[in-house]
């Protein structure tokens, strides 16, 4: 269920799944995923780049939700693959690749998370540190309403923030949502209403935010 | 203003979210971070040229005539390594995971993921340094320097060995905590997802610098472990975390240390009978759980040596046999500080397992065994957490409020401030809330 007012244009999830590989080492591999284990298995040179070229699209889709889309994203979205390669044998099903592989990345995403929050004094103790602000497409009063949201997302716990971004900015059901962030699907469900319940809390306290949401009609109802 | 449906706000949510990765996927899509990550990961490492000493030709030589072994390596260059001048040789290594037969290894390269599954693997350092991988877990090897290497550890544990050089300059990052290392013989283990580090220096000396203990020297026979506080509120690192468990103990006894080899020998068979304490002492918790004569251990063993048997199940993934340990030492010495730090770990194993309601009563235990003990301010901070997630919205304000007066500034103080913030709009709370 979308809103009229705002317009959506989010990407198929695999845009280029069909897309033939970039890159000599990508090139020629033709099968499944299980397929793929199996030659990523075998030690088959091709593999790892089929690997990326064909999943790292949407994985680094998942990061940019749970972390927001800043300079540190292309690390993480690298140590989630050099993560999934390292520990590849460690797959049960074949066929669970894609599934297995967005568990990688949220379980890096939270310790990214987890890391930034111990860091995150040094942000107040020496401004000069601080990132420059990235330049791109985004109009001003969006962009500065998408930091706000990932400043609220900061106050929340983990346990609220996975299934919070996974669920309403990547679009997942809850039952995926659960199986990425490894919670059963009822404690998935009470820490999504949590992060609801939070996120509301905090949005009204955000004049930016607020202002911004309130521009839905269905926002404005409630804030 | 009133409180909105769930379904329109779902509704909402949905509808802000696709807009938010609308405007995500338009900046991912000016960016050329996919095709950077892509050729990083991907990239062919530069070869680094080897010392020109006797001994060192002849490992080069061996892994030149490298078989397949069964590791599970990856060339990665998160963090490019570091330069080395032309004229300077940096080391070099080689991975292997039959340490009985150290000829089927194959050259290492900086940059290199090691990741080791089910059997451990050997890192054999072209300056006489070794370490091994133990099973299940993640390293990196992040740079080769002639002085020494940088080891990065993601998850699980190492025993390392560094050969003492006038020059000898290593690193071992584990998690948060850094150690430095001249040379010397020590285990180090990183659980990200307890958070805890612990190491154990069987020679030598380390500093070692991480959240909670800012630097601190680790010598011979010293065992450090650190938890950090499961907190999800930023903790300045120039100051101690006050949740955090730091545990500085000497090695029980000499014998022990003895016990243990000086450092891995590719062809000393393997110890007839394992002691679980030095096992655990090393970080190998899962063997040590196993080695374990639990039901000899539960009515014999002394109430650290049961803390540390629960600590090695909770730390291999056995929370039924953690369980086990700590209510054994509970049921044996009540009175124990130990007893009070089981109450604490079982408050902990209790959330991890669902159970909130079960960890607060826990919490609770911890806190009223020993109000003005070390574990008391962890356990009230936990206790709120506890009372929230098991929907118990009164005892968590109330345990909220009784945090703020004792630890007005500790480290669950935001979440205490927070709670009452919110529970302070919800009518049927302010009824009872005191001012």
């Amino acid at each position: 269920m979308t809103d009229p007012a705002i317009p959506i244009t989010r990407l198929p999830e695999n845009p280029r799944s069909n897309v033939r590989p970039l890159g000599r080492r990508g090139e020629g591999f033709v099968g499944d995923d299980a397929a793929l284990v199996a030659a990523l298995r075998r030690g088959d040179p091709g593999a790892p780049a089929a690997l990326y070229d064909r999943h790292a699209p949407y994985l680094q889709r998942v990061l940019a939700r749970v972390l927001g889309v800043d300079d540190e994203l292309p690390e993480v979205l690298h140590e989630t693959f050099a993560q999934v390669l390292g520990s590849i044998d460690g797959l049960g099903d074949p066929n669970r690749l894609k599934p297995w592989m967005v568990r990688v990345a949220v379980f890096t995403a939270r310790g990214t998370i987890r890391r930034r929050q111990r860091r995150r004094w040094l942000r107040y103790g020496a401004p000069e540190q601080l990132p420059e602000p990235t330049v791109g497409p985004t109009p001003p009063e969006a962009r500065m309403a998408v930091e706000r949201l990932y400043g609220v997302l900061d106050r929340l716990s983990t346990k609220e923030r996975l299934p919070f971004t996974l669920r309403y900015l990547e679009g997942m059901q809850l039952t995926e949502v659960a199986d990425a962030c490894g919670f059963s699907l009822s404690s998935a469900k009470r820490y999504l209403r949590r992060g609801e319940t939070r996120f509301v809390t905090l949005a009204k306290r955000d004049p930016i935010l607020r202002d911004y949401l309130a521009r839905s009609p269905r926002f404005s109802e409630m804030l | 203003m009133g409180q909105p449906e769930p379904q329109d706000l779902e509704a909402a949510l949905e509808s802000f979210g696709a807009e938010v990765a609308a405007l995500q996927d338009a900046e991912l899509a000016n960016r050329r971070s996919l095709a950077d990550v892509r050729a990083r990961l991907l990239s062919t490492p530069k070869p680094i040229r080897r010392r020109s000493r006797g001994p060192y030709l002849a490992m080069a030589a061996a892994c030149l005539l490298a078989a397949a072994g069964t590791y599970a390596a990856w060339p990665a260059t998160s963090g490019a390594p570091e330069e080395v001048p032309e004229t300077v040789p940096a080391l070099t290594y080689a991975i292997s995971s039959d340490t009985a037969h150290p000829e089927a290894s194959i050259p290492g390269s900086p940059g290199r993921w090691v990741a080791s599954e089910s059997t451990p693997q050997t890192l054999s350092f072209s300056d006489g340094s070794e370490t091994q991988v133990a099973p299940r877990s993640n390293v990196r090897i992040a740079a080769l320097r002639p002085e020494g290497a940088h080891l990065d550890l993601q998850r699980g544990a190492l025993r390392v060995h560094v050969e003492h050089r006038e020059d000898t300059a290593w690193e071992v990052q584990a998690g948060p905590f850094s150690v430095a290392v001249v040379g010397t013989t020590f285990d180090v283990a990183w659980d990200p997802d307890e958070e805890r580090f612990d190491l154990h220096l069987e020679e030598g000396e380390v500093r070692v610098t991480g959240p909670g203990i800012e630097q601190r020297s680790v010598r011979t026979g010293q065992t450090l472990t650190v938890e950090l506080p499961e907190t999800d509120r930023p903790t300045p690192a120039d100051t101690p975390a006050l949740d955090t468990v730091v545990q500085v103990s000497e090695a029980p006894t000499s014998t022990e240390s003895q016990a243990r080899p000086r450092r891995p020998r590719r062809d000393s068979p393997a110890p007839a009978a394992p002691d679980w304490r030095a096992l655990a002492r090393q970080a190998r918790h899962g063997e040590a759980v196993a080695a374990a004569d639990w039901d000899q251990e539960l009515n014999r063993a002394s109430s650290g040596d049961l803390l540390l048997l629960g600590d090695a199940a909770r730390l291999s993934g056995s929370p039924a046999q953690a369980r086990r340990a700590y209510l054994g030492l509970r049921d044996r010495f009540p009175q124990s500080t130990e007893a009070v730090r089981s109450a604490f770990l079982l408050g902990r194993l209790a959330m991890r397992g669902g159970n909130a309601a079960s960890a607060a009563a826990w919490f609770e235990r911890a806190v009223n065994e020993d109000p003005n003990g070390r574990y008391a301010m962890m356990a009230a901070g936990r206790r709120i957490e506890a009372y929230r997630q098991a929907g118990n919205e009164i005892a968590a304000a109330r345990a909220a409020q009784s945090y703020l007066r004792r630890y007005p500034q500790g480290p669950h103080a935001a979440t205490a401030r927070e709670l009452l913030a919110d529970v302070g709009e919800n009518d049927t709370m302010r009824e009872w809330t005191p001012d």
